[in-house]
């Protein structure tokens, strides 16, 4: 099993949605990190589906959250 | 980041995941209107059906993007969807024919819908055109779930419900039928007897599957007065052993960590053209982040969007869960209420 790497230095500053709603990543040693990622997994579709409170999101983070 | 040995940890993968631009989720509200109004319900209906130029604009959005797509997810939300069939039908068959375009892309959609008019050939029909998930919430046998899942006219909704449930399992349509149930002190005594008859109904079928959740506090005006149900309350153990009972841990949905709304490819569309991230808070500010124009290209206020994606940043997954609570949390000590109130007589807060 490969060892795990370094984490990510993530800074929301570094990413943008241009006029077509794609996610630019500004920081470039960032942007390399993503892609050496991706290509490890590289079937993007093979996710499990996400919807609106289908996949418990909302379920799960918001009643988790905010619970009192 | 990754080094020669190194693999990017779980954090890290999800991240690549959400901020990768070769997949696209847009959440649809084709209309916001609903032919129900469940008591707990935090929406305000406001906003009718999708208007042809928004319609325009997401067609035209996934045409600009499709030849750079592995993926899209197309997530209908409401109100309720069904009520706008012919704009769900028009984007489908759109993304359907951007599929046929583009063997690269790889596409599904998927549906939140109170179940009252998915029918077993309307299931078989929207199949067709790459609807292949739903949810539908039920609070009980119809003694319980008629009380609080009701028609805007007042009347009960659970036997036409059960109805459509039953015409798909009958049937051979492709989809998966996630069916959320709510869990409250006051219907836990009839669960055990309820959720035996979904699972001899439904459960031998892979394509159902059930997703048990309580209903909790969130900050409406009937908090101090409804029960909850702990997290860690006995009883619910019993009723998921109860479930797969004669089947396997599959039958029992488990929730990503990850909200959407966490995730920079993800969008929610409104039906008025306005982009947002959560679909529960449909009213704060926070939650517009642009607007679709016609051509299918966006305006985004990028540092509106930024906060929904900070979870990232500081490797929270708490607030990757439920980006909303960084609103909550800075706007006051306690948490404010995250439920969008209505004038109607509320029984319970659940989301």
């Amino acid at each position: 099993m490969a060892s795990q790497g370094p984490t990510f230095a993530i800074s929301t500053a570094d990413l943008t949605l241009d006029d077509e709603g794609r996610v630019h990543i500004q920081n470039p040693e960032l942007a390399e990190s993503v892609v050496a990622a991706m290509a490890s997994s590289p079937n993007a579709s093979a996710r499990a589906t996400t919807n609106n409170c289908h996949g418990g999101n909302c379920a799960k983070g918001c009643g988790k959250s905010v619970e009192r | 980041m990754t080094d020669s040995t190194g693999e990017p940890s779980p954090f890290d993968r999800e991240f690549a995941e959400s901020v990768r631009s070769d997949r696209l989720q847009l959440i649809l509200l084709p209309t916001e209107q609903c032919n129900f109004r469940c008591t707990y319900c935090y929406e305000d209906f406001a906003i009718g059906r999708m208007a042809p130029e928004v319609v325009a604009g997401v067609k035209n959005l996934i045409d600009r993007r499709a030849a750079g797509l592995r993926h899209l997810q197309v997530s209908w939300f409401g109100g309720e969807p069904m009520l706008a069939r012919p704009v769900i039908e028009e984007v489908t068959a759109h993304a359907r024919a951007a599929q046929r375009r583009h063997p690269g892309l790889g596409y599904e959609s998927d549906m939140t819908t109170n179940g009252y008019l998915v029918d077993g050939r309307t299931a078989e029909h929207l199949a067709g055109l790459g609807v292949r998930a739903y949810q539908v919430s039920l609070d009980g046998p119809a003694a319980f779930h008629d009380l609080t899942r009701v028609r805007a006219d007042g009347r009960g909704t659970f036997e036409q419900v059960w109805r459509n449930l039953e015409e798909v399992r009958a049937g051979s349509a492709d989809v998966r039928m996630l069916l959320r149930v709510h869990l409250t002190p006051e219907n836990l005594p009839v669960m055990p007897e309820f959720l035996a008859r979904i699972r001899d109904t439904f459960l031998d079928d892979p394509r159902f599957s059930v997703f048990l959740k309580r209903v909790v506090r969130l900050g409406g005006p009937n908090d101090d007065t409804m029960d909850v149900l702990d997290s860690d309350d006995g009883k619910i153990a019993g009723l998921r052993a109860l479930l797969t009972e004669g089947g396997g841990e599959e039958r029992l949905f488990a929730p990503e960590e990850v909200c959407y709304a966490a995730r920079a490819n993800s969008l929610l569309v409104r039906a008025d053209g306005r982009l947002g991230k959560c679909t529960v808070a449909l009213s704060d500010p926070a939650n517009d982040i642009g607007r679709l124009r016609p051509d299918g290209s966006v305006e985004i206020d990028n540092p509106r969007l930024r906060p929904w994606l900070q979870g990232w940043a500081a490797r929270d997954p708490e607030l990757n869960a439920c980006p909303y609570a960084a609103f909550t949390r800075q706007a006051e000590p306690e948490p404010k209420p995250l439920l969008q109130i209505s004038k109607r007589p509320l029984a319970a807060a659940s989301v």
